[in-house]
């Protein structure tokens, strides 16, 4: 049953992958790769029942946290040209 | 775990090698800056993978937070003060190409030297007494009850001295490169400005 | 025990079709949006659905609780996050005018457009708009932008 999730999980990894390299936009790119930031997610807690020690979610949950933050300071970069601009813009005025 | 599911572990791992050669590939072949930065994250996510899958927890959890969450965002400010697409290039650098095929052949010659994954053969596996000297002695000679702890800071002390030196640069580099520009932002005429208008509003 | 491994198995097995369909429709969808939509849905519904089979399998197969509380923690906060980065996905996208596209390629805008206006006889050009929506979005956020500008001058 583990072994089937992984192997589903492996394969739309790939599949979500070509998305990230061939992606005519930016934003496609974008969006596989955040999708793969899930899929790895479940292929982390996934492959720690696989092999019988399901000690590993931590890292799972981790990722889950980092996978976020990463992608909205890539939107933030996008909306504002760089990453500092919500912060300090009351102190430039 | 029955021999089946290892050898279906090593197809996983090797397809997730596979993966990560394909998007360093990729990240090469862009000349968009930004998407390269996206997909940098990506190389990371799988090669944390990698790790995990390779039993190295403590190596994926270093890496999911810095090479997938922190660098990401490090690399994000830099472009914030460049431009977003790389620079033409118009020649060719064969010297380079070859010093670097040189320098790879030889770190491959030396890992040849090392013990291959898992072997039961190498030093720290045939040596049980090394082992057992950690997980019983450590107690006594450093005086630390985790074990982990006592093996990272004392016995191998000087890695992780090294390692420690390493971050510590990388800090003050970081820090460098913020603090000039928020020093001159002090010296900005514009904030002495707003100051004045503070001690207006105050006085008003 | 075997109850359990059906149940756990049957959700396992859902979440992987939504997920395997989400990946196969953001390779096979012809625009962006559409490939938003395939990849969003799928992703959190697939975590969900795997997340509870494994949550299951962790509480009464492996007998531990905490990675059971783990993974749980790990639906939450992926069930705010995921459709959240979707969502700022979308709109960055919207805000850089991709606006979605028709099978033959042109702009969803200009499509209804026609379709409406072509049979009447009507002259396009006038009818037209000469600001689509992705335009709007932007001028709205550019006036919001000196309203609040103007506003702090007020409050200084």
């Amino acid at each position: 049953m583990f072994l089937v999730l992984v192997i589903v999980i492996v394969i739309s990894l790939i599949l979500v992958m070509v998305r990230a390299l061939l992606g005519p936009t930016l934003y496609d790119r974008l969006l596989a790769v955040n999708s793969a930031g899930t899929k790895v997610v479940i292929l982390i807690a996934a492959y720690g029942f696989l092999t019988g020690r399901p000690d590993f979610v931590d890292i799972a949950l981790l990722y889950a946290l980092i996978n976020y933050i990463a992608t909205i300071a890539v939107l933030k970069f996008f909306e504002y040209g760089d990453l500092g601009s919500g912060g300090y813009q009351e102190d430039d005025l | 775990m029955n021999v089946d599911a290892i050898v279906i572990e090593n197809i996983i791992v090797m397809v997730l090698l596979t993966l990560l050669i394909v998007v360093a590939v990729g990240i090469i072949m862009l000349n968009d800056l930004l998407t390269a930065v996206i997909l940098s994250g990506l190389y990371s996510l799988l090669s944390a993978t990698v790790f995990v899958a390779m039993d190295a927890v403590d190596v994926a959890l270093t890496e999911a937070a810095v090479g997938a969450g922190i660098s990401t965002i490090i690399l994000l400010g830099t472009l914030s003060f460049t431009k977003r697409i790389q620079k033409p290039q118009e020649h060719n650098n064969y010297v380079a190409l070859v010093i670097v095929c040189i320098t790879g052949g030889a770190l491959i010659y030396g890992t040849l030297d090392l013990p291959s994954y898992g072997d039961p053969n190498s030093p720290a596996n045939s040596n049980p007494q090394l082992a057992q000297h950690y997980l019983t002695e450590s107690k006594k000679e450093i005086d630390i009850p985790n074990v982990v702890t006592s093996v990272l800071a004392s016995y191998r002390g000087y890695d992780t001295l090294g390692e420690t030196a390493v971050v510590f640069t990388a800090g003050i580099g970081v820090l460098s490169l913020l603090g000039l520009r928020r020093r001159r932002r002090k010296e900005d005429p514009l904030l002495t400005e707003k100051q004045q208008r503070k001690q207006q509003n105050e006085d008003n | 025990m075997l109850l359990v491994d059906i149940v756990s198995g049957v959700f396992i097995f859902v979440g992987c079709l939504f997920v395997f369909g989400g990946a196969v429709g953001l390779i096979r969808m012809p625009d962006f949006y559409t490939r938003l939509h395939a990849a969003s849905v799928t992703d959190t519904g697939g975590l969900l659905f795997i997340t509870i089979g494994l949550v299951l399998q962790a509480a009464f197969v492996f007998d531990n609780p905490a990675a059971a509380i783990k993974l749980t923690l790990t639906i939450i906060f992926l069930f705010f996050t995921a459709p959240t980065a979707s969502h700022a996905v979308a709109k960055a996208a919207l805000m850089a005018n991709i606006t979605p596209q028709c099978q033959n390629g042109k702009s969803v805008v200009d499509e209804s457009l026609n379709s409406l206006y072509s049979d009447k006889g009507k002259d396009l050009s006038a009818v037209l708009m000469p600001v689509d929506p992705p335009e709007i979005m932007s001028n709205f956020a550019e006036s919001k932008a000196e309203s609040e500008l103007n506003n702090k001058d007020k409050s200084t």
